[in-house]
């Protein structure tokens, strides 16, 4: 199905829907969701947009996506250029390029549970090397274990939702059209 | 063409809870914390963890409240635009671990006798 290539504004009508998902995902997040004892480290719904655009989109445009999601949810909570901010696009960015590279790599063994546990548990050790950096404490590091078992949990939720997206028939067409 | 989970899927899983469940042991090991070290945007003092107290200290938007209660210390509450959202936190009472309330620009060092050895 849809053999014939689309037009490149579908690209772009798609990109955006899926940066609205994402700004939308980010701030409910920041809003309902109660946070994990780490800046940022959080259940990362929007990570979930992150799977989809490495599935389905080359890296200069998922990159600019995550980029531009990050800074939008963040001038909507009002934490643009803080350091809390920095702390969400190191993160974002870190597990998206790991991400991007696992799935590049290991997609025939690997589903998307795989590469998301191993994408959450990247940004939540970027997050505690800036943390480490940026406060100038090494004592953050006895938060390790639990960030890492945390990333775990959340990574394989949010790739377990991915998988099933993955199977969707009415869905799939329409990113896959637009790749 | 979509799976379930796959066996690598597993793999990988089990590999990153054995690291973090492995990660404890090869952290320096655990001593009592003393004291408390509280970094704040104006500069930094120390409080002592063998006696219960509570503390306000001023961050850069607004204050912050430190507890400690027999070796434990915590932030208890912080003016921190999205309150606990932005702090790495929890109790801690082992010297040489850390909080920190990121918004604020306050940081929580514990130390104690022996822990400087460890780090060197």
């Amino acid at each position: 199905m849809n053999t014939e290539r689309m037009p490149k504004h579908y690209r772009m009508v798609v990109l955006s829907m899926l940066l609205a998902l994402g700004v939308v995902l980010g701030m409910i997040e920041a809003v309902y969701v109660p946070p994990l004892p780490i800046p940022g480290a959080k259940v990362g719904l929007a990570n979930l947009v992150s799977l989809i655009l490495i599935i389905y989109f080359p890296f200069k445009e998922a990159l600019a996506n995550i980029v531009l999601r990050v800074t939008l949810v963040s001038l909507l909570t009002g934490t643009f250029l803080s350091t809390v901010f920095l702390f969400s696009l190191v993160g974002g960015v870190t597990a998206f390029v790991v991400m991007f590279l696992v799935f590049k790599l290991l997609n025939g063994p690997l589903t998307m549970i795989g590469v998301s546990a191993i994408g959450a548990v990247s940004h939540n050790l970027a997050q505690l090397l800036v943390a480490i950096w940026l406060l100038g404490s090494w004592g953050f590091i006895f938060h390790l274990p639990f960030l890492v078992i945390t990333g775990v949990a959340t990574g394989v939720f949010i790739g377990y939702v991915a998988n099933n997206l993955r199977a969707r028939k009415d869905i799939v067409p329409l990113l896959e059209g637009a790749r | 063409m979509s799976r379930r989970y796959s066996f690598a899927d597993v793999v990988v899983v089990i590999s990153l809870l054995a690291i973090g469940i492995y990660s404890p042991f090869l952290l320096p090991k655990a001593t009592d914390a003393t004291s408390l070290v509280v970094r704040t945007p104006d500069g930094a003092q120390s409080l002592s963890m063998l006696r219960d107290q509570v503390v306000e200290v001023e961050g850069k938007s607004g204050l912050t409240v430190i507890e400690v209660e027999s070796g434990k210390a915590r932030i208890l509450r912080s003016s921190c635009p999205n309150n606990h959202r932005h702090e790495i936190e929890g109790w801690i009472s082992q010297a040489g671990a850390a909080l920190a309330c990121v918004p604020n620009q306050i940081v929580l060092d514990l130390s104690g006798d022996g822990f400087d050895s460890v780090m060197r």
